[in-house]
């Protein structure tokens, strides 16, 4: 049922904190986890306050370049009713149909829910679509939660087409920079 | 850094000596391409200010495009470079973004700002914002390469919004600055507000970029899950997402400060939150609920506006908000974030109504988090906690705060919340701390995925263990009821310091022996498909003894 070498998020968080706490003022606890753990090295990550919703996602099958794709989002709620409102963006050269771009659902009917985004792309490559999903609850307050989906189309092989940011420079001390261009104004 | 910094403000002040000493006598110091006069100074002083623009958020609008404010960029290293970059004089701009810096006169020289703010003395901090998408390059605001002239002079460089009407069509030169201000204001308010004196921050790197966007990836890519806060490398980190048009929060204050309360736990208090996604109405595992209340909490005591609000959407148009005092959720308790949110808030506001009799005050809800006896506590960090290391600080009106807690439906006592009769509708939650007891048996302990997995009520159990003397001790959970199969952990912490974890694959059993030096710990309990996406939930009750 498990698999003793797949990562989990709190396992990872868990084994950092055993890390760090090899430097607490314990005495002389045990540090030692057992050999199987299931382990890894991220600190737990806290998240700003957004609706209660979990997203998780799957492409239905391979796409090929020029052909239509299915990425399908399911999702879970924790809201008695309301309305759950999704729409979804790409801004990769990845297009995606009109008529999928978005979509309600309401939320009084299950807390579980699919959707699919159908989606084309002209040539190889690993492509993003953004998600965002607004819960407005039965009492009328909207909460957001974003998220976001690559999808690969063509060959593996495809280089991630991921937009770099902007140009980095090394300033006279050999630091990496960005230089952010000021809007400047000189008197003498 | 902090080390470079000094350098570059020794590098510029031998930089500044040269100049002197291979100056004539008559104060010049010509450059080769533009002889001075003979009666210019050896050194000018160019003086100015560095802005940024801020655009305010609505409520329920989003961003206000058309009421941006120009703001004055506090705290930030302000740099002279010459021709060739080298840094000829450095500072940091005061409480109105003002700065002055000396340079050799008639010499080819810019203005830069970093994005980062600096300061040693009796509090001190140091904190940078970076591109994560770039090789965790810092943002600089540069100017352009003009002579110094031969006489005083001010350059005020402003970070530009890149706003061009309908899009981020130019370079968002402000959003590195905007969210540095905003912790500028959460370090300088918190020094402010509490009591505590001589505040250090350790080092911050705040992450930003243009790509920055809620999924979970690799980090250099900008899939960094969410804003957030967390350690990477064990540097602390907060990272802030800036995907227009789908969720940009550079400019969302009460984000960043909520985000920056965590760090403060992280750092200065305790953080026992495991993190992960939740909401405002959601049954969480107490210390996430804690943890999430304090930081919004927090957020509106710094910022001094009891309306949240976080932007989103399409041109950044829209908002999610509430009122912390007057917001109405479900399912109020122990197990939730906007309970403690409010229960802190009406402790320090001075608008009293209903239950709530007190005003406390920003400076003693501060104080307990940043106390030794609060930090150093055996007990888990929850709201039950904190409410018993807030009733021993000096002046509390008991009645009045515990007053408060029940119209929040908290009416568990002492730092574990025993006795609490609300169980959020899930039985196996109460008590919220278990007990074991070394050779005394097993206690049940239950894991559940009714309200959702891996940070909702149910999903753990804690248990507090009194280690009578040291010795080595062995620990074993037994699945007693539930499906088959199952995998359960546990992690022991003493404080908030994990010690110890039995998290190995074992089928429907877990058992550690280990050594633990007399004391109190507690454990947190759970069943692994309860906390991992990818592995079945179910509801499993497992019996846990120590011997």
């Amino acid at each position: 049922m498990t698999d003793p070498h797949r990562a989990s998020p709190f396992l990872l968080a868990a084994a950092t904190a055993l890390a760090a706490a090899a430097c607490a003022d314990v005495e002389e606890p045990s540090k030692t986890a057992h050999s199987d753990e299931k382990t890894s090295v991220a600190h737990a990550q806290t998240v700003k306050p957004g609706a209660a919703v979990s997203i998780t996602h799957r492409l239905r099958s391979e796409v090929a370049p020029g052909e239509s794709g299915v990425l399908t989002l399911d999702i879970e709620e924790r809201y008695d009713g309301g309305l759950l409102s999704l729409s979804a963006t790409s801004k990769s050269g990845l297009e995606i149909f009109p008529t999928s771009a978005s979509a309600e659902i309401d939320m009084s009917i299950g807390d579980t829910h699919q959707w699919d985004v159908f989606f084309t792309a002209p040539s190889a490559g690993v492509y993003r679509i953004d998600v965002l999903v607004v819960a407005e609850a039965s009492d009328g307050m909207k909460a957001p939660r974003s998220y976001a989906a690559n999808v690969t189309v063509g060959s593996g092989a495809a280089a991630k087409a991921a937009q770099k940011g902007a140009a980095q420079s090394i300033d006279a001390d050999g630091e990496a920079i960005v230089v952010l261009p000021a809007e400047e104004t000189i008197e003498d | 850094m902090l080390n470079d910094q000094f350098r570059k403000l020794l590098v510029g002040a031998a930089a500044l000596l040269f100049s002197a000493a291979c100056s004539d006598g008559g104060g010049s110091n010509p450059s080769p391409s533009s002889p001075a006069p003979t009666n210019a100074p050896a050194t000018v002083v160019i003086s100015g200010a560095i802005t940024y623009d801020r655009v305010p958020p609505t409520i329920a609008s989003g961003l206000n495009f058309s009421a941006v404010q120009q703001r004055a960029a506090r705290g930030v290293v302000v740099e002279a470079l010459d021709s060739s970059g080298a840094v000829i004089d450095s500072t940091v701009t005061n409480a109105s973004g003002q700065y002055s810096l000396s340079t050799p006169s008639q010499t080819q020289v810019r203005i830069q700002a970093r994005a980062q703010l600096l300061q040693s003395g009796s509090s001190s901090w140091n904190v940078t914002v970076r591109d994560n998408t770039n090789n965790n390059a810092v943002y600089v605001l540069r100017g352009t390469l003009e002579s110094s002239g031969a006489a005083n002079s001010t350059r005020n460089l402003n970070a530009g919004l890149g706003w061009t009407g309908a899009s981020y069509g130019a370079t968002r030169a402000a959003a590195p600055f905007a969210a540095l201000d905003s912790i500028y204001t959460a370090m300088t308010n918190l020094v402010a507000l509490s009591s505590v004196s001589g505040l250090t921050y350790p080092t911050l790197q705040v992450f930003w970029s243009p790509q920055n966007i809620a999924v979970q990836g690799n980090i250099s890519d900008g899939e960094i899950s969410s804003t957030s806060y967390t350690r990477i490398s064990g540097v602390p980190t907060i990272l802030i997402q800036g995907s227009e048009n789908n969720d940009t929060d550079e400019f969302d204050q009460h984000v960043i400060v909520h985000e920056f309360g965590h760090y403060l736990e992280d750092q200065l208090s305790r953080l026992d939150s495991i993190g992960g996604p939740h909401s405002l109405s959601d049954r969480l595992d107490a210390r996430l609920a804690f943890s999430e209340g304090f930081a919004t909490a927090f957020a509106v005591l710094i910022l001094s506006d009891q309306i949240y609000i976080d932007t989103f959407g399409p041109l950044q148009g829209q908002s999610f908000s509430f009122n912390v005092e007057t917001v109405n959720t479900a399912n109020r308790g122990w197990f939730n974030e906007s309970s403690v949110f409010r229960l802190m808030y009406d402790i320090f506001d001075s608008s009293n109504e209903g239950a709530d009799t007190v005003t406390f005050g920003a400076g003693p809800i501060l104080d307990t988090m940043l106390s030794p006896s609060f930090t150093g506590d055996v007990a888990p960090g929850t709201i039950f906690l904190y409410l018993s290391e807030l009733l021993s600080q000096p002046g509390a009106n008991v009645a009045g705060i515990n007053a408060i807690a029940a119209n929040e439906l908290i009416n568990g006592s002492n730092s574990y919340g025993d006795g609490e009769t609300n169980d959020g509708g899930l039985a196996i939650s109460l008590p919220p701390v278990k007990t074991v007891t070394v050779g005394g048996g097993s206690t049940v302990v239950c894991s559940f995925d009714d309200l959702g997995d891996f940070n909702k009520l149910g999903n753990r159990q804690l248990i507090r263990l009194t280690v009578p003397a040291s010795a080595n001790y062995t620990l074993t959970m037994t699945r007693a009821s539930g499906p088959a199969s199952r995998d359960p952990d546990f992690l022991i912490f003493q404080a908030s310091q994990l010690v110890a974890i039995a998290g190995s694959a074992s089928v429907d059993i877990e058992q550690l022996t280990t050594f633990l030096a007399a004391g109190v710990y507690w454990i947190d309990a759970y069943d692994f498909g309860n906390i991992d996406d990818s592995t079945p939930s179910g509801d499993v009750c497992y019996d846990f003894s120590v011997n």
